[in-house]
Parts: C-alpha cells; structure tokens; sequence
C-alpha cells in the first residue's frame, strides 16, 4: 500500500475537536477511576478465607463444630478399640480358663485311668503287663 | 440330550470326588464327638470343652504375659497341641447312654490309633481306654475313654502330647495331683513295643503299656 504525501498531509491536519471536549474527556476519566480501583479489590481468594472476611463468627462456628465432631469421631473410634482390646482380652483369658478346665479334666481321667490299671481291686482280674 | 446327560454326571462325579477328599481336609486326629451332644440333655453334669489351635494360641500368649512362674509350664504342657476336645457326662442313673455311643468313638480309633492301655470291668460295666495316635517316632495325639455306668468322658488332644508335662502342671491352676505317684514324679505313656491286636474278649482284663 502506497501513501502519498498529500494522504499523510491529510490524516494529520489539525482537527477541530469541537465543543465541550473538555468535559468529555472529565467525565471519561471520572468514569474509568472507579472501574480501575475495583479490580485492585476483587483477588480471587480461597473459599474458606473469603468465609472468614465476610462471617467471621460463622466461620468460627463451623471450626469449632468441624472440631467438636472430629474429635467426637475420634473418641468414638478410641472407644471402639478399647473395646476391642478388652473383648479380646476377655476372649484370651477364657481361652486359658479353658485350657487349664480341659488339662484338669485331662489330668483327672489319665488319673483315674491309671488308678485303675495300676490298683486293681482283691479278687480283681489278672493283669498282663506288656512293656515295663 | 446326550450331552445334558453327560454334563449332569460329570457334575455328579465331581461331587462325589469332592466329599471322598473332605477328610483329607479334617485335622487328622480330631475325633468326630458330635454324635454324643445328644446325651447333654440327659447327663446332671456336663463338661465340653473344645479348644482349636487358634485359641491354644491365644491361651499361650496370655500365659506368656502372666507374671506367675507356674505359667511356664502351662505353657511347655501347651506347647506342640494343636486341639483339645473333651466330652464328660455325669449321669444321675446309670446306662444314659448306649453301648453305641461309645462304639462309635472307637470305631473313629480303629484307623491309626494305637490301644496302649485298656481296662474292661465287667462287674462294675467299666470301661479306660489310651489310645495314641504316631506320626513316625513322634506322638500325633492321644484319646482317653472312661465309661463308667454313670459317666462317660472322652479326652481327644491333637498335637505332640507329653504326659510328663500334664503331670508336672498338677496341683497347679487348680489342676487335681491325679497322675503323679508316690515319688512326685508324673507317670507317662510311652508308645507301645508291639502293635496292639484289639482283642476284646478278655473283659476282666486290663491291657497295660506305662513306663
């Protein structure tokens, strides 16, 4: 494309920006200050600390309530091993009641097996004794 | 049809199989004692205990953890069981329970169990039999069977068994000092030199093979 002195000559001739350019340009700028001051206002925060600047006290409620519950979970989740542990404690315990109940009753018939085989009584039949 | 058929039969077949094995998966040396639950209901005093390895476990890790110096021999007399399952039956009357009831525990004995002591009274309808069961040099299990008129108890311990050990705990957990002798040593049960014939028809006689 080719301009030619007299294009330039042309598109940079005073111009007459008529009246009331003044006010115009006033009224712009006056326009344009509250749009470039609200954008230094609008940084994009986390949720929970915009939470925290517009309801502080809600937003303390809520952690508070977040810890009451965690920490009611976490007692209860306490709780529940305990009860564990004691159950199976219980358990083990009875598991040794029984073995010593089955070793007592074991012992008491070998015994009384014994008794017999080795204390017949008089008149009582022959005994052959294979291994000594 | 034919194909229906033989799918069918297959199915059947593999079945079968399946129940032929089931043994093979049972604790060898674990008796069947389920037919003598019946006589519960009859017997004044009943005494069951059954005790698999997990809780023979658990019972050694609380023996473990006790301070008593007696638990270590709790716990040697434990050590190498992998089940103990007892039945007793104290009877108000005599003859509760049928001569059937008690066959059908030696009949479980007959396959691979060893007698090494029977005593038969017939005068007093008593019967004491030890039998063990050997795995190679080493004992296997042990059933202890008293029929008495009036009671009945069947010992079935699955596992290494030494008696010398169950005898060492007595007087101890309140454990009766029933298989020590006079010397305070225990007696013990020692596998037997000849295989035992199963010969019932000495009914007097008592069959003896202690150490």
């Amino acid at each position: 494309m080719h301009f030619s002195e007299d294009d330039l000559k042309e598109a940079l001739r005073r111009k007459d920006p008529g009246p009331g350019f003044t006010q115009r340009v006033i009224a712009r700028i006056g326009q344009e200050e509250p749009q470039a001051a609200g954008k230094t206002t609008t940084i994009k925060l986390p949720w929970w600390r915009a939470a925290w600047r517009s309801y502080p006290a809600l937003a303390g409620a809520l952690g508070v309530l977040v810890l009451i519950i965690g920490g009611g979970l976490g007692y209860q989740q306490y709780q529940h091993i305990q009860a564990q542990r004691r159950a199976e404690a219980q358990k083990a315990e009875l598991a040794k009641q029984k073995v010593v109940e089955a070793l007592r009753i074991t012992n008491a018939t070998l015994g009384h097996v014994f008794r017999r085989v080795s204390e017949p009584s008089v008149g009582e039949p022959k005994i052959r004794r294979q291994t000594l | 049809m034919t194909n229906w058929k033989t799918k069918f039969g297959l199915c059947w077949l593999a079945l079968a199989v399946m129940c032929a094995a089931l043994p093979a998966f049972a604790q060898p040396g674990k008796l069947q004692l389920d037919n003598l639950d019946k006589l519960s209901s009859k017997a004044s005093v009943v005494n069951d205990v059954s005790l698999d390895g997990s809780l023979l476990d658990l019972a050694t890790k609380v023996v473990q953890s006790s301070d008593d110096p007696d638990a270590a021999q709790l716990k040697e007399a434990v050590k190498g069981l992998k089940g103990i399952y007892i039945k007793n039956f104290e009877f108000e009357k005599a003859h509760e329970y049928s001569p059937a009831d008690v066959e059908a525990i030696r009949t479980q004995l007959a396959h691979g169990w060893t007698r090494i002591v029977q005593s038969h009274d017939k005068r007093q309808d008593e019967l004491d039999e030890i039998y063990l069961l050997k795995d190679g040099d080493r004992v296997a299990g042990i059933t202890i069977l008293v029929a008495e008129p009036k009671e009945l108890t069947v010992v079935n311990i699955v596992g290494n068994v030494d008696v010398n050990k169950l005898g060492a705990l007595a007087g101890k957990f309140g454990i009766p000092d029933e298989i020590r002798d006079k010397t305070g040593k225990p007696k013990s049960t020692t596998p037997p030199a000849k295989p035992d014939k199963k010969d019932d028809s000495h009914d007097d006689d008592q069959d003896v093979d202690l150490q």
